[in-house]
């Protein structure tokens, strides 16, 4: 089937109707959502899984 | 290729579970009034616990007994990860690890699951997970309650009741190798 688009392929291959992204949705945009939601456009495309992080909370102790 | 169950159960934590963002916690304590709580957070980790004992767990909890013998204290589970970053050795470094790259040779071995340290996963284009690396020397617990939480609001997939029990198998199997004395060792003795 031939494209009658000259436009950029869509960043996201497939996905059903509700899924898709705006059309203004920039690609930065569009990466982000994608980091954000990974379960709602995950399906679209690979998302990649980051590395291990250390997280370190400090918070001073008060007593009433 | 690693199948994922198409009807996974949602109202309670099962054996072969992929979450993202759990958190594990490495340390807490106090010093001059100032409380430090340090934690490490996995973007992926998979539930190896049996999935008979989480069921046991999940109805116990939800009807009162005469005893509580069924409830588990934790669930064991096994970060994944991304296979990129583990071929290159660079999977932890963002806490501080260093490990191992592997060449083509080795990284085949990996990939074809006969390392018994390792199990790689390559899912099925649908559930949108590159593949990732469990490595059998890694892993942590999380109580029953928070992995609820997190599956309520980041479960990924469940990896299909045949493959989970291939993980377990050789996961347990890895556990259970006995390390004997180097020779040299022997001869010194």
């Amino acid at each position: 089937m031939e494209s009658n688009s000259t436009s950029l392929p869509p960043i996201y291959e497939t996905g059903s109707s509700t899924e898709a992204p705006q059309q203004k949705q920039t690609l930065r945009e569009a990466i982000e959502t994608e980091i954000e939601r990974p379960g709602t456009v995950g399906k679209a495309r690979p998302y990649g899984v980051a590395k291990p992080r250390r997280v370190v909370i400090r918070a001073k102790i008060t007593h009433d | 290729m690693t199948r994922t169950d198409p009807n996974p159960r949602k109202d309670r934590v099962c054996q072969g579970d992929v979450l993202r963002e759990v958190e594990y916690f490495e340390s807490v304590f106090e010093k001059g009034g100032v409380l430090e709580v340090t934690k490490v957070v996995f973007p992926l980790a998979i539930v190896l616990t049996q999935d008979c004992d989480l069921e046991q767990d999940h109805k116990f909890r939800a009807h009162e007994q005469e005893t509580r013998d069924k409830w588990l204290i934790s669930v064991l589970l096994a970060p994944m990860y991304n296979a990129q970053h583990f071929q290159v050795g660079e999977h932890l470094s963002d806490i501080d690890i260093k490990s191992q790259a592997f060449g083509s040779k080795e990284r085949k071995r990996i990939w074809q699951n006969n390392n018994p340290r390792y199990h790689y996963f390559e899912f099925e284009s649908s559930i949108g997970l590159v593949p990732c690396v469990v490595d059998f020397k890694h892993y942590f617990s999380a109580p029953v309650p928070y992995l609820e939480k997190v599956k309520s609001e980041n479960f990924v997939c469940k990896v299909s009741e045949l493959y989970r029990e291939d993980i377990s198998q050789r996961f347990a199997s890895f556990l259970s190798r006995i390390g004997l004395p180097d020779q040299g060792e022997q001869q010194q003795e």
